[in-house]
């Protein structure tokens, strides 16, 4: 006997995605899901953001690595709730997990949420977190040809930030290939250049971080 | 490998049709998955040779349709194949589309063995 159906594979996935971003509407939180290969410096954007803003808006994050608190260690010394989700060789974040970190850190008194992905520029692209942006995070140290080999990040991202800036100098970066396969893959896409290490462009990224806050700050 | 997450849907989706359907082992699956989900065939068969481990699922196998990707250019309008990963519309030139097709994860059809008994 055959059965027909038509039955969507990431329906329940999108589902979960759906309460996620139910929850923080009502609770008044604007969440990035920031998704980068390993070491392009998501904690770091994090923390330089945490520095600038933190006493005026207020900041959450989610962390989420294969394995070890290290990054929520960075977090909580800054004085910021976070929760560490260890997904325990798993290779991106599901929204169910999401949910389980809101009950453990409740998003409301919260403005601003960063979840901060696996490491990883293929896996995480595929799951709704329930985010209200998607921050592509790239690093001038791992080449210019990041956004043509993974264009379904930089396709779906809103925003996408270029790490690392300061080493430019040393590195075979192309940076106007880079910033013309990014232009080509979403034309309206800003791309952001900032050193989180020296703090040069820093002000851009919070000028961005300004215009989608302004609901909620 | 988020192949395993979309094993995990097929095995779970799955059994929820039978069991609505009255039950029984399964001989087969088809699918439908989209040219754009980037879904490696040897990630997913893996994957679901695990997780099928004791369930109705045990001896099904998959069978899946590629469906190409089908954009729509932002600028212009006109539906095309984008023949790289740039989606140059080939009437006007523009860049930036949004997609008609080639994002499907569906299952489309389910065999159960002749005369297995519900589960």
């Amino acid at each position: 006997m055959q059965i027909k159906v038509v039955k969507r594979l990431m329906e329940a996935s999108e589902q979960h995605a759906e309460v996620v971003r139910q929850r923080l509407r009502e609770a008044g939180v604007v969440a990035l899901n920031l998704i980068s290969a390993p070491g392009s410096g998501k904690t770091s954007l994090i923390e330089a953001t945490i520095r600038e803003l933190g006493n005026r808006v207020r900041i959450g994050v989610i962390e989420g690595d294969p394995d070890t608190t290290r990054d929520a260690e960075r977090i909580a010394r800054l004085g910021v709730p976070v929760v560490q989700i260890n997904t325990e060789g798993g290779c991106h974040l599901e929204a169910t997990m999401v949910l389980r970190a809101l009950d453990e850190m409740p998003p409301n008194g919260l403005q601003l949420l960063f979840i901060e992905n696996v490491g990883n520029l293929v896996c995480p692209v595929v799951f709704d977190l329930g985010e209200t942006y998607r921050v592509a995070v790239a690093s001038a140290a791992e080449g210019h040809d990041k956004p043509a080999k993974y264009p379904a990040l930089f396709r779906t991202a809103q925003v996408t930030v270029l790490n690392k800036i300061d080493l430019i100098p040393y590195l075979d970066f192309d940076e106007e290939q880079f910033a013309c396969d990014v232009r080509r893959l979403n034309p309206q896409m800003p791309v952001l250049r900032v050193s989180c290490r020296t703090g040069e462009g820093i002000g851009e990224w919070l000028k961005w971080l300004d215009e989608v806050l302004k609901p909620v700050v | 490998m988020h192949e395993f997450a979309i094993a995990e849907a097929i095995v779970r989706a799955t059994q929820e049709v039978v069991h609505q359907n009255g039950g029984g082992k399964v001989e087969q699956i088809r699918l439908r998955i989209g040219e754009l989900r980037q879904v490696v065939p040897d990630a997913l068969l893996f994957a679901f040779d695990i997780l099928k481990q004791d369930t109705p699922l045990e001896e099904a196998s998959l069978e899946w349709e590629t469906v190409p990707a089908q954009v729509r250019c932002k600028t212009c309008g006109v539906v095309y194949h984008p023949k790289d990963v740039f989606w140059e519309c080939p009437s006007c030139g523009a860049f930036g589309a949004e997609v008609t097709a080639g994002e499907e994860l569906e299952i489309v059809a389910i065999t159960l063995r002749e005369g297995s008994d519900a589960d």
